[in-house]
C-alpha cells in the first residue's frame, strides 16, 4: 500500500468539522480518487496525506512513513500538485523548476539537468526562459506538475488537477497523468468531475460531507446503480419481432414507439450481440445508442443529493 | 548546512526577481528622498547646527532619512511572504523538505540585501547634495551593513504579520507603524533638545538607535559606543522578531 489511512479527522480551530473519519488505502501503482462536491473533505483529506494540516485524529501512512511522525521522510516520497498552482509569478519556468530540484537536495548541476528533462517532457521548453506570469492556465499547471515531479516520487498527490483548465489542456494533462502512472507513479487526487474521476482513476471513493459514503471501481459502482441501457431503432412493423428476438440478451423495456431497448450488464459489449441477434431474424436494425449510469447517479443513490446540487449549497472548501 | 544550501536557494530565487519587480525596490525610497530634499531646504536656516553640534543641516537630517528607507522597505517584507501564500507558493516549498527555518532565513537575506541598497541610494544622494561621511568610505560601508542587519531583523516584524493574518492589506498597513517611532526618534532633532519624556521613550526606540549610529558615524567619526549600540539594537530586534517569525510559522501547519 502506498497510502493507508484509518480514521483519519480534521477538526477546525473553528469547530468545523471538514473530515469525520476517513480510511481507506492506494495500492502501488494505482490511480485513486476522492470524488465529491466542494466542501466535501476531499481538499483537508488530501492536504493532510500531504503533511500540510496536522490531523486532529486517526492516522495516515504514506510510502511508509506516518504523516504525523515523519512528515520530512513523507514529503521526499511524494510530489504534490494543489489547486493553486504554487508558482512564484516573477521567476522564470526554468528557474522554478531548477529551484524545486534544489530544494529536494540536488546539486547545481543535476538540478539544470533535471530541468531541462522536465521542462521538455511537458513541452515547455519554448516558455522556459519567460516569467511565470505570462503563462497560459494549462502552461503553469504542467510547469507545477513538473515542480511536482523534480525527485520521482513514488505517489502524486493531485488537488483538483483540472479545475479551471481548458477541455484542450484537460485532455493534455489526462494523457500525461497517464503516462506517469505507467511508468509506476501512483496516483492520488481529488476532482469533482465526474468524467475525470470515470477516465483517470482506477477506484474511487465518494466523499460527501466528511466521510466517504461508498468505495470501488467506477465500472463497480455504476453497474450497483443500474443496468445499461442498449436502445435499437427498427422498422415499426418489426418492434414486435425485435422484442421477441433480444429477449436472450437481457430485460427487454416496453418499446416506445420504434426503439427497442435491452436493460444489459455490459452496454459496449451487447450492441455486436444485439446487431448479431437482429441480423439472424431478419431485422434491419437503424440508429443503436448506449446509456449507461454516470457518477453522478451513483452520487446520488448514496448522498440523495446531486454533485452540482450539493456545489450549490455555498461554503468554500478548506 | 541543509538550513544554509536552502536559504542560499531561496534567497537567490528572491533576488531574482528582485530587479522584476521595480516598485518593491523603488517605492520605500520616495519619501526619504523627497523628505531628504526638502527638509534639507526648510530646515536649513532653523539652527540645527547648534543642536548637531556640527556639520550642516543636511548632513544631520541625512541619518534619518537613511534609516527611514530601511524602515519603509523592511514593511514591505512581509507582502512577498502574503504573496507567496497567496499563489501556493508557500504550500508548494512546505510539501517539499526544504528547511523549515531557510523559507524565513532566505527571504531575510535578500531583504537584507535590498534594504542596503536602500540605505547605499539614500546615503548616495544625501552626498550627492552636498551631505559628508567623516568615517569616509569604510563608515559609509559600516553604515549600509548595520541598515542591512537592522532592516532584516525589523522585517521579521511584517513577516510575523503576513504569517498570522495572510492578509497583504494588513500587512501593508502594519508598515505604518514605524511612523510614530521615527517621529518620537532623534531623526529631526538631537536628543538633548528632546522633551524629558520623548528622551525617556528613545531609550527602547531601536530607531534612534540605528540613526544614532549612522549620525554618529556621517558626522562624529568612529564613535564606538554608539556604534555598537546600532549593531546590539539589530540584534535584540532579531532575536525577538525572527524566533516569533518561526513559531508563527508553524503555527500553521497545526492550525
Amino acid at each position: 500500500m502506498i497510502v493507508t489511512c484509518e480514521e483519519l479527522r480534521k477538526t477546525f480551530s473553528g469547530g468545523v468539522e471538514a473530515v469525520r473519519g476517513v480510511s481507506f488505502e492506494v495500492r502501488e501503482g494505482e490511480a485513486y480518487g476522492l470524488l465529491g462536491p466542494n466542501g466535501a473533505g476531499k481538499t483537508t483529506t488530501i492536504r493532510m496525506l500531504a503533511t500540510l494540516l496536522r490531523p486532529t485524529s486517526g492516522r495516515a501512512v504514506v510510502a511508509g512513513h506516518d504523516v504525523s511522525a515523519a512528515p520530512d521522510a513523507v514529503r521526499r516520497s511524494i510530489g504534490v500538485a494543489l489547486q493553486e498552482a504554487g508558482l512564484a509569478r516573477y521567476s522564470t519556468g526554468r528557474e522554478h523548476v531548477d529551484m524545486m530540484a534544489r530544494l529536494f537536495g540536488m546539486s547545481r548541476r543535476e538540478a539544470r539537468q533535471r530541468a531541462s528533462e522536465l521542462l521538455e517532457l511537458f513541452d515547455l521548453t519554448d516558455a522556459a526562459d519567460r516569467l511565470v506570469r505570462s503563462y497560459s492556465g494549462g502552461m503553469r499547471r504542467r510547469l507545477d506538475l513538473a515542480c511536482g515531479l523534480v525527485h520521482q516520487p513514488q505517489l502524486l498527490i493531485l488537488d483538483e488537477p483540472t479545475t479551471g483548465v481548458d477541455p484542450t489542456s484537460r485532455a493534455a494533462l489526462w494523457e500525461e497523468l497517464r503516462r506517469l502512472q505507467r511508468a509506476g507513479t501512483s496516483l492520488l487526487l481529488t476532482t469533482h468531475y465526474l468524467e475525470e474521476a470515470d477516465r483517470l482513476c482506477d477506484r474511487l471513493a465518494i466523499v460527501d460531507r466528511g466521510v466517504i459514503v461508498v468505495e470501488g471501481t467506477p465500472e463497480r459502482l455504476k453497474s450497483e446503480v443500474g443496468a445499461d441501457l442498449v436502445s435499437v431503432v427498427v422498422p415499426a412493423e418489426q418492434v414486435e419481432a425485435a422484442c421477441e428476438a433480444l429477449r436472450p440478451l437481457g430485460t427487454v423495456r416496453p418499446p416506445e414507439g420504434a426503439a427497442v431497448a435491452l436493460e444489459t450488464e455490459d452496454g459496449a459489449r451487447s450492441v455486436v450481440e444485439v446487431v448479431e441477434v437482429l441480423a439472424a431474424a431478419g431485422i434491419r436494425a437503424g440508429a443503436i445508442t448506449v446509456t449507461q449510469p454516470t457518477l453522478d447517479d451513483v452520487f446520488f443513490r448514496h448522498t440523495g443529493a446531486t454533485i452540482g446540487g450539493r456545489e450549490g449549497e455555498g461554503e468554500g472548501e478548506r | 548546512m541543509k538550513v544554509l544550501t536552502d536559504s542560499l536557494v531561496l534567497a537567490g530565487r528572491a533576488g531574482r526577481e528582485l530587479p522584476r519587480v521595480p516598485t518593491r525596490l523603488v517605492f520605500p525610497l520616495l519619501i526619504p528622498l523627497m523628505q531628504l530634499v526638502l527638509f534639507a531646504s526648510v530646515f536649513a536656516n532653523v539652527g540645527l547646527i547648534k543642536l548637531a553640534g556640527n556639520g550642516s543641516s543636511l548632513d544631520f537630517l541625512a541619518a534619518g532619512q537613511v534609516a527611514l528607507s530601511v524602515m519603509v522597505g523592511a514593511g514591505g517584507s512581509g507582502f512577498q511572504m502574503v504573496q507567496d501564500i497567496d499563489s501556493g507558493f508557500f504550500d508548494k516549498l512546505r510539501v517539499s523538505p526544504v528547511s523549515r527555518t531557510a523559507i524565513i532565513l532566505g527571504l531575510l537575506m535578500t531583504d537584507a540585501v535590498r534594504l542596503a541598497i536602500h540605505a547605499t541610494v539614500v546615503l548616495g544622494v544625501a552626498v550627492l547634495i552636498g551631505a559628508e561621511v567623516k568615517t569616509g568610505i569604510p563608515g559609509a560601508v559600516v553604515i549600509v551593513v548595520l541598515c542591512g542587519l537592522f532592516g532584516a531583523a525589523w522585517a521579521g516584524i511584517s513577516l510575523n504579520v503576513a504569517l498570522r493574518t495572510g492578509s497583504p492589506e494588513t500587512t501593508a498597513a502594519a508598515g505604518i507603524f514605524v511612523f510614530p517611532l521615527y517621529f518620537a526618534s532623534t531623526a529631526f532633532v538631537p536628543e538633548a533638545a528632546l522633551p524629558d519624556w520623548l528622551q525617556t521613550f528613545n531609550k527602547i526606540n531601536p530607531l534612534s538607535y540605528l540613526i544614532d549610529a549612522i549620525r554618529a558615524l556621517m558626522l562624529h567619526g568612529w564613535e564606538t559606543e554608539k556604534i555598537m549600540a546600532g549593531f546590539a539594537a539589530a540584534l535584540v530586534v532579531g532575536l525577538i522578531t525572527l524566533p516569533a517569525a518561526v513559531i508563527a510559522f508553524r503555527r500553521i501547519v497545526n492550525s
